[in-house]
């Protein structure tokens, strides 16, 4: 039992240590249980070199449902809809497509200032838990841009995609 | 009395905390460490904006330093300059002024082709790294950028210290492991297997300088150096020399051990590190998919270690009287089939994966190495099937003719796996057509896992200098593919240098070249190609190719 409770604090610890910097562009909140509403809060923390950011283009993973955006002053979103690959029982509706692509543009993030970009959505119940959603992000600086979306978890990969990992459902006993 | 009483409740209490908290902590600073190790790189956020000299510039004269300027200040770890000799030197930091660095080159630089490789880290404790080139002289002399070759004495070095390492895996160790056959060794064959393993302990660490050697390229004189000690021991065969000792320490504990568990026990852990030391090397580990060939490797090693560390103690066991050698003679002979059969499947897998389909790769000095190997695998076969089925029972039942063939038998195999061992050794020097790549044109497929993605990597000169690289990229299902971007990064294989990372440009003919990539030293690099497929879309394609001087 003390071994077990040591093992289990100290893993915990271990991962808060081991939260993911700033430098990068990140989720606030990188860990969810499945089947819940979650609140994507893209932190982004510098510009491309030092470039400011103009637009901020995001790709909503396979398994977040009913996904919107959050207006931001100072920025024009679109969305770009796309069809299911597992249609969602959103309340007893069903619902086949939805928001696929949030993109912000018209703004201007200097290198020097960081800034959130926010959507909500729901996590569909029949992903694994363990698993790890990708939310590939395209950084725009004007005329350059820095793709984040490498997927490959490489731990020196230059431009990772900011990732959620998923945990048991609620009330889900282990 | 009331006090007594209360110590003694919250004594226990106390303790037990302690011994909660203890571990908790080791932990943590366990914990704390390994995320320094493996958190550090993941962050990477200063960028390089400029180099002074720019990179790839032609320059008349050799400039006094390089000046590397980043988006935010930066400290130097360290720098390193590759000469037209394919020398590394250490570098210094001249000065710092904020984002800029100064890194002051030594005088009097010929003309050729100088690489410069350094690691930096930023403010918020996240290393960064980068390789940049500059030409003194004039460019042509760029293109003939000549790099020492190793020296043929320090290949036929390591070539003889790798052999004495892998016989005293293969009859030491394997001689040891023995005695879970017959308890009691035959004294001579108990003597050889001590002298072998002392003659593979001798050997490890000569195999790690000389390592060294090869990979700068260096010659003997280079052998006292720190530098030369810490390439080999941070090339990939670093880690299996330091299995490779512990393996064949083992296999000193499995010979002197008293009690049969302890043999038993010891045996166990010497045949599994011998098997993992030879599988964190070499050309096979390093081949696709990963999982199959190292199953494979590790299978073959361990099972050719028991088997021919076998054969000596038998060919004594059967001079002896006939009671003590038979029955292990008729235990190894009932095991034996168990052996061979993942040995022989193995090899083929490894063969198969190595040369890739019938063609011209088969007749590359691999292939031929190979191709020789087989022979006397089939020779040896031949010796050890006519003893296992036509000698072994007679032999049992005491038949003085069966006895003294089934000897000279196991003489000749032993003297066949002596010269595939050599064979084999062989092979540090001629790499598989996998990973080589020795004709212009001449492509290697990668498949890749996650997508149906191939890519053919074509270098116009394997080889120390300028090479030109076309990478023409295709889906599997023959849909075509419209890449936004294709990098290509380069990484010598066991060197401190950081990756050469290029921006692929698309020519009129729809193929993604990278033309002027300086290669600046010969050895194995790592290839990988990273393709954006689309916005969101990024394939990693990984190999390896052979830079011959």
């Amino acid at each position: 039992m003390r071994i077990a409770l040591t093992l289990v604090t100290g893993t915990a610890a271990l991962l808060a240590m081991c939260a993911p910097a700033f430098a990068h562009i990140t989720l606030q909140t990188k860990e969810a249980p499945v089947g819940a509403s979650y609140r994507a809060v893209l932190v982004v923390g510098h510009g491309c070199g030092n470039e400011a950011t103009t637009a901020v283009r995001v790709q909503v993973p396979e398994g977040l449902y009913n996904v919107k955006p959050m207006p931001k002053a100072g920025w024009t979103i679109e969305t770009q809809t796309g069809p299911y690959e597992t249609p969602f029982m959103n309340h007893g509706t069903e619902l086949t497509e939805g928001v696929k692509e949030i993109t912000w543009t018209g703004g201007n993030l200097p290198n020097d200032f960081f800034d959130e970009f926010t959507f909500r959505g729901t996590l569909g119940g029949e992903l694994e838990e363990g698993s790890t959603l990708f939310f590939p992000v395209i950084q725009t600086c004007g005329t350059t841009e820095d793709a984040w979306i490498d997927q490959s978890g490489d731990h020196d990969s230059e431009f990772p995609a900011p990732s959620l990992t998923l945990t048991p459902a609620a009330g889900h006993a282990h | 009395m009331s006090s007594s009483t209360f110590d003694a409740r919250e004594y226990p209490c106390v303790f037990s905390l302690s011994r909660f908290l203890v571990p908790l902590a080791i932990m943590l600073a366990a914990g704390l460490l390994v995320c320094l190790a493996l958190c550090q790189g993941a962050h990477a956020h200063a960028t390089l904006t400029a180099t002074l000299p720019a990179d790839g510039a032609v320059l008349e004269s050799a400039p006094d330093t390089v000046a590397l300027s980043f988006n935010e200040p930066v400290s130097l770890i360290a720098a390193s300059l590759v000469r037209p000799g394919g020398e590394l030197s250490d570098l210094e930091q001249s000065s710092a002024s904020g984002t800029t660095i100064s890194i002051s080159l030594p005088p009097e630089l010929g003309e050729g082709s100088y690489a410069l490789s350094w690691r930096a880290v930023s403010e918020d404790g996240h290393p960064i790294s980068g390789t940049s080139f500059f030409v003194v002289g004039t460019a042509s002399a760029a293109q003939n950028f000549v790099a020492s070759p190793t020296g043929s004495a320090v290949a036929s070095a390591l070539w003889v210290t790798r052999l004495a390492m892998f016989i005293g895996l293969f009859f030491g160790v394997g001689g040891a492991v023995f005695r879970l056959l017959a308890p009691e060794l035959p004294p001579l064959a108990g003597t050889s297997c001590k002298w072998t393993i002392i003659a593979g302990l001798v050997a490890a660490p000569l195999v790690v300088g000389l390592q060294g050697l090869d990979l700068a390229g260096a010659d003997f004189f280079a052998l006292p150096q720190p530098r030369t000690w810490l390439l080999g021991i941070n090339s990939p065969y670093g880690t299996t020399v330091l299995l490779a000792v512990g393996a064949l320490l083992f296999g000193f504990g499995t010979l002197y051990a008293k009690s049969p568990t302890w043999v038993r026990v010891s045996a166990a852990v010497a045949l599994l590190l011998t098997g993992i030391a030879i599988l964190s090397s070499g050309h096979a580990s390093a081949a696709q998919p990963q999982w199959l060939t190292k199953t494979a490797l590790f299978l073959h090693i361990t099972t050719i270690a028991w088997w021919v560390g076998a054969l000596f103690p038998l060919v004594l066991l059967l001079r002896q009287d006939r009671r003590s050698a038979t029955p292990p003679l008729i235990k190894f002979s009932r095991a034996i089939p168990f052996a061979i059969v993942p040995l022989v499947l193995s090899g083929a897998i490894l063969a198969a994966i190595q040369l890739g389909p019938p063609g011209s790769n088969w007749l590359s000095p691999y292939g031929q190495v190979l191709a020789a190997k087989l022979v006397l695998l089939v020779v040896l076969f031949a010796i050890a099937s006519w003893n296992r089925w036509v000698l072994t029972a007679p032999a049992a039942a005491g038949d003085v003719r069966a006895l003294r063939h089934m000897r000279r038998g196991i003489i000749a195999e032993i003297l066949i796996i002596l010269a595939v061992l050599g064979l084999v050794s062989t092979w540090r020097f001629t790499p598989p057509p996998r990973a080589l790549i020795t004709q212009p044109a001449t492509s290697i497929m990668i498949p890749i896992s996650q997508e149906e993605l191939h890519a053919s990597l074509s270098f116009s000169s394997p080889r120390v200098g300028s090479t030109n690289v076309e990478i023409a990229l295709g889906k599997h299902g023959g849909e075509t593919l419209t890449p936004r971007g294709v990098k290509v990064s380069l990484k010598p294989v066991g060197e401190q240098m950081a990756p050469i990372v290029r921006t692929a440009e698309l020519n009129d003919a729809g193929v993604w070249q990278v033309n002027q990539l300086t290669i600046p030293l010969p050895g194995i690099w790592s290839v990988e190609v990273e393709v954006r497929v689309s916005d969101f879309e990024l394939a990693k394609l990984k190999s390896q190719i052979e830079i011959t001087p």
